[in-house]
């Protein structure tokens, strides 16, 4: 058997009501139209019937769409305001990944270094362990970011323009950051620093480098945003007068 | 299909709805079939409608919801919360009002209040 409010479910994620919102008024809607197919039946309508009859009483797509759609404040951020939500959200997250990671750099020499002559020296393990570290940084999290941006606009069904450019702008920042950290082996003060080509031209990656980095990140984000986005039907019309029905 | 009567939408919903609550807790369904039972039908509109309704209360903090399983059905039962009972309050005595305005204006009387 169909289920009965598919068409709803993607109509209202269409026009940018919240996902957990129309997952709550759908399984509400579920539980509304159980009851009155028991009501049905138990007044002696056939299974069949019981069914259209309900469905007859919970009200049309659009009625229940119209419902819904009154409240401007169902809808999520994302939908209200692309433009900062998924920038912000990309470029917040990349910074949050980088700021966790030179506190855990910073934390492991605290906690497990030692004085020398004055300075903080840094465990043994420290140098080798920061290089995967790094690496994830500069090529894991920025992919992850942009998967969890994909998910995310492909399950709110929201056009494509400003998850695209948050992409973009979160491969040209992510892949292209340089991180380097100076361990001493003698006593002497160490660092740990973060830069980008974008502004500072000096630091050691080329421009050839840095481009196939750009773009090998996006190529990592789209594969699985382009699956992500063909399960959840993508944002083409659901029909031909691009309504949705209730059943 | 039944047709949808538009003037259920006009603030008229929250007031039934606060009304019912103030009596018990209740869920949507049950809801509906009482607003239909006790207004003989009165209200013609899509039942699944009355779930935006709840949940916008809840959001403006007259209303809370919980999850109870009673007689082996999980449901979502709603309940009136203090804002709830102040909203109601003002709502009645606007309605009341305005149809008492109504009323001395269909019977040509003439009403000392405005509305």
């Amino acid at each position: 058997m169909p289920k009965p409010f598919e068409g709803l479910r993607r109509q209202l994620l269409e026009a940018g009501v919240a996902p957990s919102q129309v997952g709550r008024y759908l399984n509400e809607l579920e539980d509304h139209l159980d009851d009155l197919v028991e009501a049905a039946l138990s007044a002696g309508t056939s299974a069949d019937e019981a069914r259209v009859v309900a469905l007859g009483r919970i009200g049309s797509a659009e009625t229940l769409a119209g419902a819904m759609l009154v409240r401007p404040d169902f809808r999520s951020w994302s939908a209200r305001a692309p433009w900062l939500v998924l920038p912000g959200f990309a470029l917040l997250a990349l910074a949050g990944g980088y700021i966790l990671s030179m506190l855990f750099l910073v934390g492991a020499v605290r906690g497990f270094g030692t004085v020398t002559a004055g300075h903080m020296m840094p465990p043994g393990w420290l140098p080798g362990s920061s290089r995967p570290l790094f690496g994830f940084d500069r090529f894991a999290l920025p992919v992850l970011i942009g998967w969890c941006i994909a998910f995310a606009a492909a399950r709110q069904r929201l056009s494509l323009t400003w998850p695209l450019a948050s992409m973009i702008a979160v491969a040209v920042v992510g892949a292209g950051l340089v991180f380097s950290a100076d361990w001493p082996a003698t006593p002497r003060h160490w660092e740990i620093s973060v830069g980008t080509p974008l502004f500072d031209p000096t630091l050691s990656i080329g421009w050839a480098e840095y481009a196939s980095s750009v773009l090998g990140t996006l190529l990592c984000m789209l594969v699985p945003a382009g699956i992500a986005i063909r399960m959840h039907g993508g944002s083409a019309p659901i029909d031909p007068e691009g309504r949705s029905k209730c059943v | 299909m039944r047709q949808s009567n538009p003037n259920f939408m006009n603030g008229v919903p929250e007031l039934l709805i606060l009304s019912l609550l103030a009596r018990r807790e209740m869920y949507g369904y049950e809801m509906v079939q009482a607003l239909r039972m006790r207004s003989d039908a009165m209200f013609n509109f899509g039942e699944g409608v009355v779930y935006p309704v709840l949940h916008g209360l809840e959001k403006d903090g007259a209303l809370t919801a919980r999850r109870k399983t009673v007689a082996g059905r999980s449901r979502v039962y709603y309940a009136l919360t203090p804002v709830g009972s102040q909203r109601l309050d003002g709502m009645a005595r606007d309605w009341s009002r305005l149809t008492d305005a109504i009323r001395g204006f269909l019977t040509d009387e003439p009403h000392a209040e405005t509305v």
